[in-house]
């Protein structure tokens, strides 16, 4: 017997235009349909709306392959521009419902996709985001992750943050004018999982002494091929002495920007990072008196779908303390290691677009300027 | 070169694949008992494909076929038929 999921949502995306379109979604797996609303009568139950031909677009897509911080909502927004219309039969429609998680038949079976991949190519089990990505990349992109990341974040010779995206409008614009207030020339910083390194020189530029470090030799040699004053440094910070040779009290400044989510929900399932040992070596490196810098995804508000207008946007936020899709950690689970170690929080910012960006993309404007992307913490080793 | 000696050849250099006679080595679900890696899968679909001449499409990468040695010999050998 089948049941209409209770995990869905339907709402008319393009209502002044086309109003006989909706979009019929799962906010769970995020498989989505664009449908006319006889559908939904045939959701209910309804024996008088039965019909002969339900209408039917196939609007999914892999939106974050438009870049990680593009729409993340997985369909098809416009609705001129969803193709052919498909007319299908009552059975053919309940076999594509079933296909997307709209109508189940047994509801422990379908609760129990709900957990990581078994490896990139199975599809029974949802898996977390970057699961999800990996698939993707490797089944229909067929292209290298790594590679995808740089060329979403960076120009093209990877030597500044994108302005056409997010990162610049949010991002690069935060910290144009964050970094200079907490960081002096002459002081010495620590950028940990420094990435290609483009962040690092920006501090580099500050005047500070900076040394960029990352797990991922062919970043730290990308950095070093136009260093700009910042050394780099290729470490395995999987490793409990990664940062062992760096002297006690010897840093005034620890960066971490899209680096510290990676210690709570890992890359590699089989390699976990430990928290609380890289607080301890935060806490060991920095002089009395020095702050960690940390810039990362927002703890609620990252890869959230896009509802509503422009207006008044929206969004359905499915988990947080418990979570199987998401990447990023509860707000709480990110900074307790660091109070807990003696850290205090002197300066915290929910970042906003800057308003250059309507000219790019509207709503991803709109859906920033209420839901802050990234959070910037700093969080102090007092002086006793 | 037959496709059995290719893949064989390949999962050898992986550990080999467990079991004792062809065809429970035939029947091992290699995904499942992490003979390779994510990075180990991208490098397997890339050398079959290059050997053979082949393209997995991805509802062939994430067929049950494609889940046990037998099925992806199976696979491939459909794949390297003329079309």
């Amino acid at each position: 017997m089948m049941k209409v999921c209770q995990d869905i949502i339907c709402f008319p995306e393009s209502a002044e235009i086309y109003p006989d379109r909706w979009v019929l979604m799962n906010v769970f797996t995020r498989d989505c349909l664009g449908i006319g609303p006889e559908v939904i009568a045939f959701l209910s139950g309804e024996e008088k709306s039965k019909k002969s031909t339900y209408r039917v677009w196939k609007i999914w897509r892999f939106s974050h392959m438009d870049g990680l911080l593009a729409d993340p909502s997985r369909f098809c927004r416009d609705a001129g521009s969803w193709g052919e219309v498909i007319n299908m039969t009552g059975e053919t429609l309940q076999e594509l419902l079933k296909e997307k998680c709209i109508l189940i038949s047994d509801k422990k079976e379908y609760r129990a996709r709900f957990t990581q991949k078994k490896s990139i190519l199975d599809k029974e089990n949802f898996g977390n985001y970057h699961e999800q990505l990996g698939q993707h990349m490797m089944t229909i992109q067929r292209c290298s992750p790594a590679h995808w990341w740089l060329a979403q974040k960076f120009t093209s010779e990877v030597q500044e943050i994108r302005d056409d995206n997010l990162y610049g409008a949010v991002q690069k614009t935060f910290l144009k004018q964050w970094l200079p207030k907490k960081i002096k020339s002459g002081q010495k910083v620590l950028d940990l999982g420094c990435g290609p390194g483009v962040i690092t020189k920006m501090i580099a530029q500050l005047g500070a002494d900076v040394l960029g470090v990352d797990p991922n030799k062919d970043y730290i040699e990308l950095a070093q091929k136009n260093p700009k004053n910042a050394r780099f440094e290729a470490r395995e910070l999987d490793s409990p002495i990664a940062l062992a040779n760096i002297p006690s009290h010897s840093y005034d400044t620890v960066f971490m920007s899209d680096a510290l989510l990676f210690y709570f929900v890992p890359y590699k399932r089989e390699k976990p990072l430990s928290i609380r040992h890289l607080v301890e070596e935060i806490w060991r490196i920095l002089k009395p008196g020095g702050a960690f810098l940390s810039l990362e995804p927002h703890p609620i508000f990252y890869l959230l779908p896009w509802l509503g207008e422009n207006d008044r946007p929206f969004t359905i936020i499915t988990e947080y303390l418990n979570s199987q899709w998401r990447i990023n950690p509860p707000l709480q689970k990110m900074v307790k290691p660091f109070l807990e170690k003696g850290f205090v929080i002197s300066d915290l910012d929910e970042l906003s677009p800057a308003s250059m960006f309507q000219k790019v993309d509207e709503k991803a404007l709109a859906f920033a300027n209420q839901f802050p992307l990234w959070l910037a913490l700093e969080m102090q080793k007092l002086k006793c | 070169m037959h496709t059995q000696d290719i893949v064989f050849k390949f999962f050898d250099e992986k550990g080999g694949i467990p079991g004792n006679g062809l065809q429970e080595k035939l029947a091992c679900h290699y995904l499942d008992i992490k003979i390779i890696d994510s990075m180990g899968i991208i490098e397997m679909v890339t050398l079959f494909e290059d050997s053979f001449k082949i393209r997995f499409e991805a509802e062939d990468l994430q067929s049950n076929e494609f889940q046990t040695v037998g099925g992806l010999i199976e696979l491939i050998d459909r794949l390297r038929l003329p079309k």
